[in-house]
């Protein structure tokens, strides 16, 4: 399988963050759909194909796409924005998944057209669960278009 | 004679007085003298006929002698001797038949008295008796007595001549005393008008001096009579007008000077504007010479812009009686535009309406105000300015809140996982100290978390603007309750709420407040065998207060001021968990909505909460 064609599109800058998400995927086996860019510009070329992405022009959309806001060059908004604004891609379930309560983001994600807002708990436990929760509810219990 | 007497009433007293002296005089002597004449003629009269009937007498009795003896030439010489007085015209005797015996003119003697006179006399009577009296003559008779028969009459005719004279002559002198007296009178008359008028004379000029406003010398007294008198009370009324002239011209003085040294302005204008009256600082205001405004109407001084107020104003003067104060502008001579203020009535004068009105000159005053205004504007760009700063301070403090909230956030949930991480996979490596340490650096994690998620809502609970509806405040505490259920596990929590009115309120904010308190109320009487909680509230006509009531561990009323503090605690987490945060989140919340929050306690006695919210 080429790793471009990733059920889960995980954009997060922190590889801390990172480690820790990947780590709940893996223990529910959904590591090998996972593929991690960590800017904003990357996820972009990465959903539109383009960059060092271009080479993935025919492979299959993400099921999903797990979203942070806070990214370097482009942030989490303006690729939310992008996604939502172009018709071959305003499908993809985008989740916002930050570290940001603050309402104005969680509006703001909504009115783009975010299909979920997830703020990622600091308690160790409960960020497992959620993070487990999420890949069983988007890759196993959604149905997604293609 | 009515004309007579007007014209005599309205004559001068001079006049009146020499013509009534000269008339008084003239028919008071005219009386005198014709009595006078008239007495003297009856006395001569008298004299004269008493004088003819004695030589009449004398003539009979000296006549009888010869007439008895028929002696006519003795009795010639008898008659011839009455001849001798030359005022005898005649002297006869004759006898009873009248038969003259003896006549004065010898011619006559022998004849008979044919004239009925003497016929009558010689017929009737026996007594002397007056033949005749006449202007010039008197003529009278007396018989001559024999042995009482009448022998003959005696008659004697005088000439009364001499009594003529003598009476035209006491006429004349009459007539004459007459006119001296009218003449005396008269000079007399005059010389006493002049007495009396000099005087009123002066008292004349003087009037007509004061009628001629000339009253600075008195008038001359020269005498102590009733116009002296009157002289000397016109003297006094003449000093008493002249000390009230002097005081009305000193007040008049005074006035003007007011009028001309007043620092307002003010003219007297027409009706239709033309200028009347108006004092220097008028005439300085609009910058022209006083005599200058004269030729000229208000509307002159009064740019056209301003012509429809001014008629507006009119119209209100009109109505009221007075105007103002009216903000407008004047042309200075030299064209620029001065900024007044107007106030004024209208007054009358001899019949005619004024508006009288005072002229500031607020250049000064506009100035001032123009310095205000732009120092206001200058404020309000500051107001803007600071406002931007403040909103840009705001900004960064979101900002730094969402650094907190994000950035904070991170790094902490990797201290959390990570350190989970190592407990759970590489736990056995280390000793039990090592492992004390790793639950350590996991609880503090847990209890930092804490901390900034409670502080970015207190944060956020300031921020956010109060969204008004009614609110069920039972339904909202009954909610919180059933929330924190799990806080009542294994525990026997005995729960009052009484009817709670509604209140007008933000729905989520009021939930936070709701939540906050009764999680505080399970939270402080978790040591309790039985918690006894009762929910309140008492109403007045402006607000509702709602209380919470427990019997916790309470506190100690020394640290009351604290407990509404953020971050303030009067417990250890040991204790009793918490971040000191929660009530700092309920008292701004309260605040938010102008209300009022406080609280009592005891130490092992439980505590009330109580918070009033306004009725809207």
């Amino acid at each position: 399988m080429n790793s471009y064609d990733a059920d889960i599109l995980f954009v997060e800058d922190n590889p801390d963050d990172a480690e820790l998400t990947l780590r709940a995927l893996r223990k529910n086996q959904f590591t090998n759909s996972v593929f991690r860019v960590s800017d904003g510009e990357e996820a972009l070329d990465f959903i539109f194909a383009k960059g060092k992405f271009s080479g993935r022009a025919n492979s299959k959309k993400p099921k999903v796409i797990l979203l942070d806001l806070k990214l370097p060059k482009i942030n989490g908004i303006e690729v939310l924005r992008e996604i939502k604004n172009h018709d071959e891609t305003k499908i993809i379930p985008t989740v916002i998944l930050t570290s940001s309560k603050e309402e104005i983001d969680i509006e703001e994600c909504y009115n783009l057209g975010a299909n979920s807002y997830i703020v990622k708990p600091i308690s160790f436990d409960t960020f497992m669960k959620t993070v487990t929760d999420l890949g069983l509810y988007w890759l196993v219990l959604n149905q997604s278009f293609n | 004679m009515r004309k007579l007497w007007n014209w005599l009433w309205k004559t001068s007293i001079r006049r009146q007085l020499i013509l009534g002296v000269a008339f008084v005089h003239l028919v008071l002597m005219t009386i005198f003298v014709l009595d006078l004449v008239h007495r003297q003629k009856v006395f001569l009269n008298d004299r004269v006929l008493r004088e003819t009937f004695e030589w009449t007498k004398i003539l009979a009795a000296s006549a009888k002698t010869w007439v008895l003896s028929d002696d006519y030439e003795g009795l010639e010489e008898v008659v011839l001797e009455f001849s001798k007085d030359k005022r005898t015209i005649y002297a006869l005797v004759t006898d009873q038949s009248g038969h003259i015996l003896g006549h004065t003119d010898k011619n006559k003697v022998g004849l008979f008295l044919q004239d009925s006179l003497s016929v009558r006399l010689l017929s009737n009577s026996t007594a002397p008796k007056l033949v005749y009296s006449g202007d010039k003559v008197i003529d009278a008779a007396a018989p001559i007595f024999f042995n009482n028969n009448i022998v003959g009459w005696a008659r004697i005719a005088r000439s009364t001549a001499e009594e003529k004279i003598h009476l035209e002559y006491v006429t004349k002198q009459g007539i004459y005393y007459t006119l001296s007296a009218i003449l005396i009178g008269t000079l007399f008359a005059i010389f006493l008008s002049s007495l009396i008028l000099r005087q009123l004379q002066i008292l004349l000029e003087g009037t007509k001096r004061l009628a001629m406003h000339q009253t600075k010398t008195p008038i001359k007294v020269t005498t102590a009579n009733e116009v002296g008198m009157l002289s000397n009370a016109f003297n006094d009324a003449m000093e008493q007008l002249n000390e009230q002239e002097t005081l009305l011209r000193a007040s008049e003085r005074y006035n003007r000077i007011l009028f001309e040294q007043s620092p307002v302005g003010l003219a007297l204008v027409t009706m239709e504007g033309k200028i009347v009256d108006a004092n220097p600082a008028f005439a300085a205001i609009v910058g022209r010479e006083l005599s200058a405004l004269f030729n000229l109407t208000y509307w002159d001084l009064t740019p056209s812009k301003y012509y429809e107020k001014e008629k507006e104003v009119l119209a209100l003067l009109a109505k009221t009686g007075w105007y103002g104060p009216y903000e407008k502008e004047y042309i200075h001579a030299d064209g620029h535009l001065i900024p007044v203020v107007l106030k004024g009535l209208i007054i009358e004068k001899d019949g005619e309406r004024f508006i009288w009105s005072s002229i500031e000159d607020i250049t000064e005053r506009k100035k001032a105000e123009d310095e205000i205004r732009l120092l206001n504007e200058d404020l309000e760009n500051r107001v803007v300015q600071r406002t931007h700063q403040l909103k840009e301070a705001n900004q960064e403090l979101e900002a730094f809140s969402y650094s907190v909230s994000h950035d904070l956030r991170t790094p902490l949930r990797a201290i959390s996982g990570f350190s989970e991480l190592l407990s759970e996979n590489h736990g056995s490596a280390l000793n039990e100290e090592g492992q004390r340490y790793l639950a350590t650096v996991r609880r503090n994690a847990k209890q930092m978390g804490l901390l900034i998620d409670d502080l970015l809502s207190f944060s956020r609970t300031g921020r956010k603007d109060v969204a008004y509806s009614s609110i069920d405040m039972k339904r909202l505490f009954e909610q919180a309750f059933q929330e924190l259920i799990s806080e009542t596990e294994g525990r026997k929590v005995h729960l009052t709420i009484h009817p709670l009115p509604e209140v007008s309120g933000d729905i989520s904010l009021m939930k936070q407040v709701v939540v906050n308190l009764v999680s505080n109320a399970l939270k402080y009487t978790r040591r309790e065998k039985i918690a006894e909680i009762e929910v309140g509230a008492n109403e007045s006509n402006s607000e509702i207060t709602y209380f919470i009531k427990d019997n916790g561990v309470g506190f100690d009323m020394r640290f009351v001021d604290k407990i509404f503090g953020v971050f303030q605690r009067l417990h250890t987490n040991e204790e009793f968990e918490g971040t000191g945060v929660g009530l700092a989140i309920v008292q701004r919340i309260i605040h938010k909505h102008n209300g009022k929050i406080w609280c009592t306690g005891k130490v092992d006695e439980g505590a009330e909460f109580y918070f009033t919210l306004p009725k809207v």
